[in-house]
């Protein structure tokens, strides 16, 4: 359970949601309606509201089988490679099917910058 | 509105802070605001900040010292002044105790000194020594004195309990901006140290205040002030500072007995032990292992099972959770007894009195917690797999007992009861037993099969007593393991204790007998094992029977279309014998049962995966045909109403595929064969699809049902009705589309990657001659591409893939002007705001500046083009580079700059001249940097195109990594 202490991955603001958010405070800035620090301080936010969202609110799900070709452990990030992924919706949509598929994964608590 | 006039005296700031605070419309607190941060950015807001402070009211005074922080922040002084200027704020902070002022203006004054040490911690390094020295002696001006004065251990507790939660304030406030300055940056390593060395003296007032000497809310604030330092300490570790913190952790934990501290308390541990489990010591365990052994544990522990879900019960709960989650390698171990009886006592968190979310709050952080320890099991198991494996002791005898107490806490209430929970109680509720499915997953791989075996037993047992609820529960969590089962009968015989029981019989009933829900997780149930029909093929009549059943009961009709769809595509190959049942049966239901379009689609979808298993191609075509003359008659009497002002939307007798199809990866071209009766098929479809365009062409949604039909063939691999000959798509597509142009652009885009991987690929260059007029005549409708962006966006595309797949394609187009027009028009894309049309601008660019052809005449043309637009290409992408594109666009604009300056000698000429142009949207660079950046661009050019445009646009936005 995540709490205003824990400190949170950066790595959502690559997202397109996170993108579009830095575009708008770079437009912000440049307009000199705000300042970099609020700019740093609402992506200190975005970090801490993607992750908790993702966590708390998102309940869509999907389960996939494949055969795990690779595995790695470096740095507390995890890295599958997997072949011939079938992906099944919760939704009960149609199955999708990947020839390859790279999940990288880091631990859901990072640890101390 | 009227205007806020211009404070002339203190007294005029004084009165406008307080107004600030009175009820006033939006628009005149935003005046206020602007007005009030105008003085405190002006010369005079230090004059105005110490003024304020010797103000009355606490609202003004919490202002002016908020003043002080803005100007430490925003203005330069030197080191005297800023001497100077800590004495009078600890001077404020004297008198403001000595006043009786709020703690709002005390915890502001801490954070303006606070802001003050973060600039000039150089001036006071000993901060907290200074502050107790300084308040001790009610002075702020004996700064200098305090390093001969006696140790903070000796002074604090002579402190007034206001003084000593001051000082507390100002640590804790010290640690939480403390944590917010990076700690890499070679600027702030001496900050860190000095805070470091300070953590002694927090650690003693922390000590002296956790004693309890000076009441419960100064023990509450130290804790609070302590928990910031651990924070601070587990962001940026450091040894000296773990083990000053260290020994406050023994006395916080025996403050969870005190009911007045149990909160900050109970907090600061839960928190420690989810986030910096190393920090606890084997003590502090041993310690908290005694607690939950103690009765005050017990009681606590009682009341949370026995249905108590206030907070504080609440929070007791998570505490253990934590302690479990830190503990898990020792709760693995069989042989520890403690720990064993502490995670029993876990186990009857699952077993809490209480409907799951709308009253228990504990069930899903416990469950959670058991999910984990299940994973570390089995991670155990087959890293050792040697190791005797016992199922009968704990831990591994708990498992089934968490399986039956999920499969209980998961059971629906009564009706009532359901009805009377809000819809973020339902939707918990319905997330909770999703959680149960994951955590079931996760047991399988270690309990394998007799898994299976424990839900097959419990549905058969609660249809037995016809226990609907329970039924209910382990149908949905028998389904919740299909998925894990292996790809052959191992679990058969067991399944077909379900299938094969009196199951099909009482759902067949109706509601009356069996509840709804408890039918549609049943019938859920068939579809989630549609793979035991496919081996168990004498069950699949009764299941299919039972399931076209239920379509006429408007709360089944959707599982049960869905079960049908599974099961009928699973089972094609048997089911083939019976495809005119099948088209009979639906021909009968459809004019008798009412159905929505989700569910027709999904029952016409299941038929249509049966016809296509049939092995002789005459009898399949004629099944299709059989099924599409249903459709047709559908979208006749569409038709017929829309005559009438009615519209409806029609079915998609393909359902096309949410899976994406590579339509340019490098197939096996399909062997282009047909014959009369499939063209004749095609040719049907398309009249229905051209006379439904005509009927509905002013309906985006039916525009783009037509162009999925048409897609629906290019993801085919075999010939069949919806694989159109190209002329036939061309015909449709270049037909007019009114509202959707831009989809009928993207499907032709979609079109010529399906021609160019099909059998159709020597027509490549007859269906772009038509198409890429008609493309071009959209463009040129358009005028600029911000009209339309999206259409814009497709028909650059197309043109894309049109040049790549025949370069020479530019070279014939006429007039010639249109040529030029597309490249004119490709660069006020790469020009403009809009972010997609940009992305599809640069790709095309990226793909002509590469473009080569064997043929001189050709490759003269693209040379040509390249001369006379390559220095308005460099042009566009460095004004985008300096400043005028986005953050987001800048990775796909490095792709046509790095081609550019790789591909073309010209390039540093047309780039240079591009970077001196008057045009250049930035003055932020110099000549000598705009020179570096183009020496340096043919090394990792994207990050080097990042850096240029951060200098462009100017320092201040580097604010992110």
């Amino acid at each position: 359970m995540a709490t205003d202490k824990q400190s949170f991955y950066e790595l959502y603001r690559q997202s397109s949601v996170g993108a579009a958010l830095m575009d708008a405070l770079d437009d912000l800035i440049m307009e000199t309606r705000i300042d970099p620090q609020l700019a740093m301080k609402i992506l200190a936010n975005f970090d801490r509201a993607i992750a908790e969202v993702l966590q708390n609110q998102v309940r869509a799900r999907l389960s996939f089988k494949g055969s795990l070709d690779t595995y790695r452990f470096c740095d507390e990030v995890w890295t599958f490679q997997l072949k011939n992924v079938t992906f099944k919706m919760d939704s009960g949509g149609q199955v999708v099917s990947a020839d390859k598929v790279k999940i990288v994964s880091c631990t859901a608590k990072p640890t101390g910058t | 509105m009227d205007q806020i006039p211009q404070p002339a005296s203190i007294n005029d700031i004084e009165n406008l802070v307080e107004s600030l605070y009175q009820p006033n419309s939006p628009a005149v607190i935003s005046r206020i605001q602007e007005s009030l941060q105008a003085l405190q950015k002006s010369p005079d807001g230090w004059q105005i900040a110490d003024a304020l402070l010797a103000r009355s009211s606490d609202n003004v005074k919490f202002f002016g010292a908020l003043t002080f922080v803005v100007k430490l922040n925003t203005d330069t002084i030197d080191d005297d002044a800023a001497k100077l200027l800590v004495q009078k704020l600890i001077n404020w902070l004297v008198v403001s105790l000595d006043n009786g002022a709020g703690s709002i203006v005390i915890r502001k004054l801490c954070s303006a000194l606070v802001t003050h040490y973060i600039h000039f911690s150089h001036l006071w390094p000993h901060c907290i020594r200074d502050l107790v020295y300084c308040l001790d002696l009610n002075k702020g001006d004996i700064l200098d004195d305090a390093k001969d004065a006696a140790p903070v251990g000796d002074i604090f507790p002579s402190l007034t309990p206001q003084k000593a939660i001051s000082v507390t304030w100002f640590a804790a406030a010290l640690a939480e901006e403390g944590e917010k300055i990076d700690s890499r940056s070679s600027k702030y390593i001496a900050l860190h140290e000095r805070l470091v060395r300070n953590s002694q003296d927090v650690a003693t007032i922390v000590a002296i205040s956790l004693s309890g000497s000076a009441g419960p809310r100064v023990q509450r604030d130290a804790i609070d002030a302590l928990h910031d330092w651990m924070t601070y300490g587990e962001r940026i570790p450091n040894e000296q500072l773990t083990a000053n913190l260290r020994p406050l952790l023994r006395p916080t934990i025996e403050c969870l007995v005190v009911d007045d501290i149990y909160e900050a308390a109970i907090e600061i541990l839960t928190d420690s032990l989810n986030n910096w489990q190393t920090f606890f010591t084997k003590d502090d365990y041993e310690l908290l292992y005694s607690l939950f052994d103690s009765d005050w544990s017990q009681k606590h522990y009682q009341e949370l099972i026995q249905g108590d879900f206030d907070f504080a019960a609440v929070k007791f709960g998570l505490l253990m959770i934590a302690f479990g989650d830190a503990q898990i390698t020792e709760l693995l171990n069989p042989s520890n007894e403690r720990a064993q009886r502490f995670l029993s006592g876990l186990l009857g968190l699952l077993a809490a009195q209480g409907h799951l979310v709308a009253e228990d709050k504990i069930f899903v952080p416990a469950l959670d917690f058991w999910a984990t320890l299940i994973e570390s099991m089995t991670d155990d198991l087959f890293s050792e797999p040697d190791q005797p494996v016992n199922w009968n002791i704990p831990p591994l005898s708990y498992l089934m007992q968490v399986v039956s107490h999920c499969w209980r806490k998961i059971q629906y209430p009564h009706i009532s009861v359901y009805n009377a929970w809000d819809s973020t109680e339902r939707v918990g509720f319905s997330d909770a037993r999703k959680d149960v499915c994951d955590l079931l997953q996760t047991m399988y791989t270690l309990a394998g099969d007799s898994l299976i075996s424990v839900f097959v037993d419990l549905t058969t047992q609660s249809l037995s007593t016809t226990a609907w609820a329970e039924l209910e529960a382990a149908a949905f969590c028998l389904g919740s393991l299909s998925d894990c089962l292996p790809d052959n009968d191992s679990c058969d015989a067991a399944l077909s204790k379900v299938f094969g029981s009196q199951l099909f019989d009482l759902l067949r009933q109706g509601h009356s007998v069996v509840p709804v829900r408890t039918r549609q997780t049943c019938l859920s149930l068939i579809e989630r094992y549609s793979e035991y029909f496919v081996r168990r093929a004498e069950f699949l009549p009764a299941a299919l029977n039972l399931l076209f059943g239920a379509l006429n009961e408007s709360h089944l009709a959707g599982p049960s279309a869905k079960s049908i769809y599974r099961l009928c595509s699973s089972c094609r190959a048997i089911l083939t014998p019976e495809v005119g049942a099948f088209l009979e049966q639906y021909g009968m239901i459809r004019n008798s049962v009412p159905m929505d379009s989700l569910t027709e689609e999904r029952v016409v979808s299941a038929i249509a995966s049966i016809i296509q298993a049939v092995p002789e191609e005459s009898q399949r075509l004629g099944a299709f045909q059989q099924l599409l003359m249903l459709i047709a008659s559908d979208i006749e009497k569409a038709i017929q109403l829309k005559s009438i002002s009615f519209m409806l939307e029609p079915n998609d007798p393909t359902s096309p595929s949410d899976s994406p199809i590579n339509l340019d990866a490098d197939e096996s071209s399909m062997a282009v064969k047909s014959s009369p009766e499939l063209e004749q098929l095609q040719a049907n479809i398309m009249n229905i699809l051209a006379q439904t365009k005509t009927t509905f062409h002013d309906s985006l949604q039916v525009m783009s049902d037509i162009n999925h039909v048409v897609r629906a063939g290019f993801s085919e691999t075999e010939p069949g009705p919806f694989v159109f000959p190209p002329q036939m798509v061309i015909d449709l597509l270049t037909s007019p589309w009114h509202v959707a142009a831009p989809t009928a652009v993207n499907t032709a885009q979609v079109f010529l990657s399906y021609v160019h991987n099909g059998g159709y690929r020597g027509q490549m260059r007859q269906v772009i001659d038509q198409l890429l007029p008609w493309v071009i005549s959209y463009i040129g409708m358009l005028g600029h591409p911000s009209n339309d962006p999206e259409l814009a966006q497709f028909s650059i595309e197309f043109i894309q893939k049109a040049i790549q797949r025949c370069p020479d394609v530019l070279s014939r187009v006429q007039p010639h002007s249109n040529a030029e027009y597309i490249f004119t028009f490709a660069i006020e894309m790469l020009n403009g705001k809009e972010p997609l049309p940009k992305a599809a601008a640069a790709d095309f660019w990226t793909s002509f500046i590469t473009l080569k052809s064997d043929d001189e005449g050709t490759q003269g043309t693209i040379d040509g083009a390249m001369n006379q637009f390559g220095p308005i290409l460099a042009l566009s992408l460095i004004q985008n580079i300096g400043g005028n594109a986005a953050r987001s666009e800048l990775d796909k604009l490095s792709d046509p700059l790095k081609k550019l300056v790789f591909q073309n000698a010209h390039a540093r000429q047309w780039l240079e001249a591009a970077l001196n142009d008057d045009s250049f949207p930035s003055d932020k660079v110099s000549p000598a940097d705009r020179a570096l950046f183009l020496k340096k661009i043919t090394r990792a050019t994207n990050q080097v195109v990042k850096e240029f445009w951060v200098s462009c646009r100017g320092t201040g936005l580097g604010y992110t990594s």
